[in-house]
């Protein structure tokens, strides 16, 4: 049984979806069964895979990880 | 000893070290063009698309606004050294020398990325995918109505937002500039039309989204055969340039919005090639129009003429 605390996770990270689309997966993981549960692990695995999206993230990470260093220095 | 001059004497040694730290990252980003350019020569890229190396403008992007930064520091008049202040900032913010090195890292990682075309593909295919999902779980009601497709870059740049409102504005307006500039070249590789697939599954999404010329109207075996087919290279090749000069346009645009509206957010969509390919010049000359009666060009040579896109018939079966 797929756990629906991982799959929130991976809705919440992926580079795949704008945030608004990340509501709306959130919202309807409740109503989703579980073939379609399983489907949509699959793609946002598939995304995750993706080197362009690998590579960004850790961007990403390092530019969030200078902000709060930076809003931390600054206090 | 005027002030501005004072000033400058006072950062020497940090000058110096900042300028021997940023001639090693341009000869980081030379190397990796080189490399590039001779992976592309081997491969014959550059051949067929003189102008589409995309790692190559992501590097000359970089390097520009290393350069420029470089030179707001060596400049020390009051504008320039404001420059100044802002890389200082922008490097803090980034973690100093972390920043460089995890910006080189980025380059390497793209520029041996095993196949752009093959990432973009699957990118805009898992995005038809999960709409698909979605259009079964509501039935009537589109996802691509709600959520059109969003470029790689755009879906980063959301998230860049978000981490940018933590810092102070000055750090805010330098890192913008670098980094959306950055985000704006992936987004032109990412939509970079010399990648057929790239090109077929975002026409795919844009018909998807679009009304009786769905692919979602046609049976699974024939919307299967036009992801297939190839779109007409002479069709392809002009809409390549028309979107480029389109998409160019937009960045520029957007860059004297946000210089001219500190810290609003252009909200203006970056054109798509659906955009540029609705509007299609007319590709016969008048002779031949004329043969055809008074049909417009894509009746004369598309059967089915709700189906604006007109694409190669699906190659024979081997």
């Amino acid at each position: 049984m797929l756990e629906l605390a991982s799959l929130q996770a991976m809705i919440r990270e992926s580079l795949l979806l704008t945030d608004a689309e990340r509501a709306y997966w959130l919202a309807g993981l409740a109503r989703m069964t579980p073939p379609q549960l399983d489907r949509l692990k699959s793609i946002l695995d598939r995304a995750r895979a993706i080197p362009w999206n690998a590579a960004l993230k850790q961007t990403v990470e390092k530019i969030a990880g200078g902000a709060v260093a930076a809003a931390t220095a600054g206090k | 000893m005027p002030k501005e001059k004072a000033e400058r004497q006072e950062l020497t040694p940090e000058l110096r070290k900042k300028k021997e730290a940023i001639q090693e990252v341009q000869s980081q980003l030379g190397a990796l063009r080189q490399e590039i350019g001779v992976r592309n020569r081997n491969t014959g890229k550059d051949k067929e698309n003189p102008q589409p190396i995309t790692e190559m403008s992501v590097l000359n992007e970089l390097q520009t606004a290393w350069s420029n930064a470089y030179l707001a520091h060596e400049g020390a008049d009051s504008s320039k050294l404001k420059g100044f202040e802002k890389w200082k900032s922008f490097e803090q913010a980034m973690g100093g020398e972390a920043a460089t090195s995890g910006i080189t890292d980025l380059l390497k990682a793209l520029a041996d990325a095993p196949s752009e075309k093959e990432q973009q593909a699957t990118d805009a295919a898992l995005r038809f995918e999960i709409s698909q999902l979605s259009d079964e779980m509501n039935a009537g009601q589109k996802y691509l109505d709600t959520f059109p497709a969003a470029p790689l870059s755009e879906r980063a740049e959301e998230q860049v937002d978000k981490i940018l409102g933590k810092l102070p504005p000055e750090a805010q307006e330098f890192l913008r500039a670098i980094i959306f500039d950055f985000l704006a070249s992936i987004g032109e590789s990412f939509n970079m039309l010399d990648f057929s697939g790239s090109l077929r599954f975002r026409m795919a999404m844009e018909q998807a989204k679009g009304d009786t010329a769905s692919l979602e109207k046609l049976k699974p075996e024939e919307r299967e055969e036009v992801l297939k087919a190839s779109v007409d290279p002479v069709v392809r090749s002009g809409l390549e340039s028309k979107w480029k000069a389109e998409h160019r346009r937009w960045v520029q645009e957007r860059k004297v919005f946000e210089s001219n509206n500190p810290g609003k957010k252009y909200v203006v969509p970056p054109p798509t090639i659906f955009d540029v390919y609705k509007k299609p010049e007319p590709s016969k000359p008048p002779a031949e129009s004329a043969l055809a009666g008074n049909q417009k060009p894509s009746e004369v040579s598309s059967p089915a003429k709700d189906q604006t896109p007109p694409v190669n018939p699906p190659p024979p079966k081997a």
